[in-house]
């Protein structure tokens, strides 16, 4: 009797010991997990989280870097008079037009692309690496690049539409031609990430469901649209939102080439938000404006992250 | 054995190496204190100026004085926004700036500045262009040594104006004789007489200017406007006076002189005139007068001692008035090294020093006597017996009545708002009348807020 009391009291003993053991093993393990996590919130903290809480506070301040006596907090008068600026609508109505054209043409000449590359053919290896090569470089080179080519006295391009006998054109300065020059600039450097999303997403595809179809009698037309479009769809939105985030973030191209102009044809809400910040030294409304756009950012690009993904919906 | 040694004396074998530790990390300490005490790091413009500064002078300041001097060039908004976020955060990495002179209310209203006055002995100050020194005090301080000025001037093709039946030609065609014109209507006439004729198989345009919308256009039309006798703002700084006769007889002369400009001109920068001026595609230009000397480059231009120079034409009966552009050098409050700063600006324009920087191409001197100097007056091109700094007398004369731009602290602003309407009426998206009702709008938004 003894011996099975001690047996079960050291039996008793040694659950107690495992319970307890198991919890504080429990408790070391979400310390660990919380602890091996801390270096990346504090980096986010430190580099995003905390930056955007204080543009949003300086947002509500009047803050001239060259005044710090009159730095005090005015309310929502930036955010005033900002919406109230006919020039904000104007950058608003310039950014949203470059979106636009520029996402949606980079999309079908990716899409295109893509096609034309989906099977191999003679050097394309070679041929595909070359259309990476804009993507490849830094959008501030592209855009001083496209300063001297589009030079309307000395430019390349110039120079060949002057021997063809189509004369030369102030593409960079002219007021029916600077924003299409930009347009024109981005889709030959950014088409080409695109085209290797959509490529990859494309090689992806079963080649079995492609030879199934066209036994079935599909044509090539309802291969790429009903076959291809729905199996690439996660990819296509992946790629049409960071290609839509960062065109609405477009900023080198403008510095480089048009800073702006003519008169305010190329200002971007990017351009606006660095002229306030840095031109005229506003942050206060430079901060505003950073809020605003961000709001934008997200309300377009959601809007058309929600339509996409219903109109390509077709197996559901 | 020897496992058994090092663990026997580990105790005093990490003794030792603790020692050696700390006395590296003191002794490395005071080195760098050392050096940190003889380093001034200073921002310049990549104009010739700066680049003279960092390439010649500074290294010959360090091996007079051992303090060394860390040079970095950097683009004109680039200097104004390094500036700007640098001394908001109270950030002591840099000691000296190179600052447009425009610049010098706004930074010197907010305090960002030392005051260098007892930099320069009473007779140093006199030797120093009177309006150079001006636009470089602010508040009563001197708050900016000048390093380099250079009034717009009138950049005038001596090969053609001299050309015995090009004259002849243009007495012919218009009656008038082809000199150097002293009024806008005589400039005009005779760009538009040049726009467009191809002299020597080359096609040549009637002027160039900066155009492009920035400071570009704005530091153009100052010439005109201050030439028709336009005061763009009241004397306060409080109201924006675009919208005058006087302003828009001067806007509508130069929107009407835009369109005898190469194509692509509302693009136009400093470097597109330079070209334009190297090429020999333009007739006349209104330009800095320091740029002169990319055009006597001989590798690089086609019209290498073809260029003279005269002073802005009058408008309206008024005398001719230049804008001034200028390059300063100040101190920052937040230096640590300010004693140093100051003693190394102050040598930088040493008479000596400003007469050095202007023979190796770093800009026009800032003191009088060296307009007399003969290391500078006497220089030729190399291989011909044209005056290098031919253009000397007339920029002294045009210093004379040179004007700054409004020397206000809210000027770099006002600058880019004038210059987007400025370019809606050259690209002829609004008439002169619009444009200047648009700019006085803007600013006097501004200028309350």
């Amino acid at each position: 009797m003894k011996t099975l009391q001690i047996e079960s009291s050291v039996a008793n003993g040694n659950s107690l010991n495992r319970a307890e053991g198991s919890s504080r093993a429990r408790k070391n393990l979400h310390l660990q997990r919380y602890t091996s996590m801390m270096p990346g919130i504090l980096l986010l903290l430190a580099l995003s989280i905390f930056p955007s809480i204080y543009a949003l506070v300086v947002s509500f301040q009047r803050w001239i870097l060259t005044d710090p006596k009159g730095r005090k907090f005015i309310g929502f008068e930036n955010y005033q008079d900002l919406l109230g600026n006919p020039a904000f609508w104007h950058s608003l109505r310039v950014t949203l037009t470059f979106v636009l054209l520029t996402v949606v043409i980079e999309s079908i000449l990716a899409y295109v692309l893509a096609l034309i590359f989906f099977r191999p053919m003679p050097f394309h290896r070679i041929m595909r690496t070359l259309i990476l090569v804009p993507m490849l470089t830094a959008p501030i080179v592209v855009g001083m690049l496209a300063r001297f080519m589009f030079d309307s006295q000395f430019g390349i391009i110039n120079t060949f539409s002057e021997s063809l006998g189509l004369g030369r054109h102030d593409y960079l300065s002219g007021l029916n031609s600077a924003f299409l020059t930009i347009v024109i600039v981005d889709i030959w450097q950014w088409t080409p990430f695109l085209f290797l999303i959509f490529l990859a997403a494309m090689q992806s595809v079963p080649e079995e469901l492609i030879e199934a179809v066209k036994l079935d009698g599909a044509s090539r037309i309802h291969i790429i649209t009903h076959i291809f479009i729905p199996l690439m769809k996660y990819p296509i939105i992946v790629g049409i939102t960071l290609r839509l985030i960062d065109s609405f973030r477009v900023y080198d191209l403008i510095y480089a080439t048009t800073r702006g102009g003519p008169i305010n044809l190329t200002s971007t809400m990017s351009w606006s938000i660095y002229e306030s910040g840095f031109k005229i030294l506003n942050v206060g409304v430079a901060s505003a404006y950073s809020a605003v756009f961000l709001v934008t950012v997200l309300l377009v690009s959601g809007v058309f992250l929600k339509k996409l993904s219903k109109e390509i919906d077709f197996t559901r | 054995m020897e496992k058994n040694t090092i663990r026997r004396h580990r105790k005093g074998l990490g003794g030792v190496a603790a020692v050696i530790a700390l006395c590296t990390a003191i002794s490395t300490a005071n080195l760098t204190q050392a050096n940190a005490a003889t380093t001034l790091n200073a921002i310049f413009l990549p104009a010739t100026w700066g680049t003279v500064v960092k390439d010649t002078l500074a290294p010959e300041y360090e091996k007079l004085t051992g303090v060394k001097v860390n040079v970095q060039l950097i683009g004109r908004d680039e200097i104004y926004q390094k500036m700007g976020t640098l001394f908001a955060a109270e950030d002591a990495s840099y000691d000296i700036f190179n600052l447009d002179y425009n610049w010098i209310p706004e930074f010197g209203r907010a305090g960002y500045l030392v005051p260098l006055d007892d930099v320069l002995s009473a007779d140093d100050k006199k030797d120093f262009l009177p309006k150079a020194l001006a636009v470089g005090t602010y508040g009563k301080k001197l708050l900016g040594i000048p390093q380099t000025i250079h009034p717009a001037l009138l950049w005038y093709r001596s090969d053609l104006y001299n050309d015995s039946k090009i004259k002849a030609q243009f007495k012919k065609d218009t009656g008038a004789t082809l000199v150097a014109p002293k009024t806008m209507k005589a400039w005009e006439q005779q760009a538009a007489w040049f726009n467009g004729k191809t002299f020597n198989g080359t096609k040549v345009y009637g002027w160039a200017a900066q155009a492009a919308k920035g400071y570009g256009n704005v530091h153009t039309w100052l010439s005109f406007a201050y030439s028709y006798g336009c005061e763009p703002l009241n004397a306060k700084f409080t109201k924006s006076q675009l919208s005058t006769a006087k302003c828009l007889n001067a806007t509508k002369q130069w929107a009407k002189m835009m369109k005898l400009m190469p194509p692509g001109a509302n693009d136009f920068t400093y470097d597109s005139v330079t070209q334009a001026a190297q090429q020999g595609t333009i007739a006349t230009a209104i330009q800095w007068s320091w740029g002169a000397f990319a055009t006597d480059i001989p590798d690089a231009s086609k019209t290498v001692g073809k260029w003279s120079f005269a002073e802005i034409p009058g408008g309206d009966g008024a005398k001719g008035v230049s804008h001034l552009a200028q390059w300063i050098i100040s101190v920052s409050k937040f230096s640590k090294n300010q004693a140093e700063a100051k003693k190394f600006v102050a040598w930088l324009e040493t008479k000596s020093n400003d007469v050095k920087q202007a023979s190796l191409g770093g800009g026009d001197p800032v003191r009088i006597s060296s307009y007399s100097n003969k290391t500078l007056t006497g220089e030729k091109l190399a291989g011909t017996d044209v005056d290098r700094f031919r253009r000397y007398p007339i920029v002294l004369k045009a210093m004379e009545s040179a004007r700054p731009r409004p020397f206000f602290p809210g000027e770099e602003a006002w600058e880019t708002l004038l210059s987007t309407q400025l370019s809606a009426i050259s690209s002829g998206q609004k008439n002169v009348t619009q444009g200047s009702k648009a700019a006085d709008s803007a600013i006097n938004k501004f200028l309350k807020g």
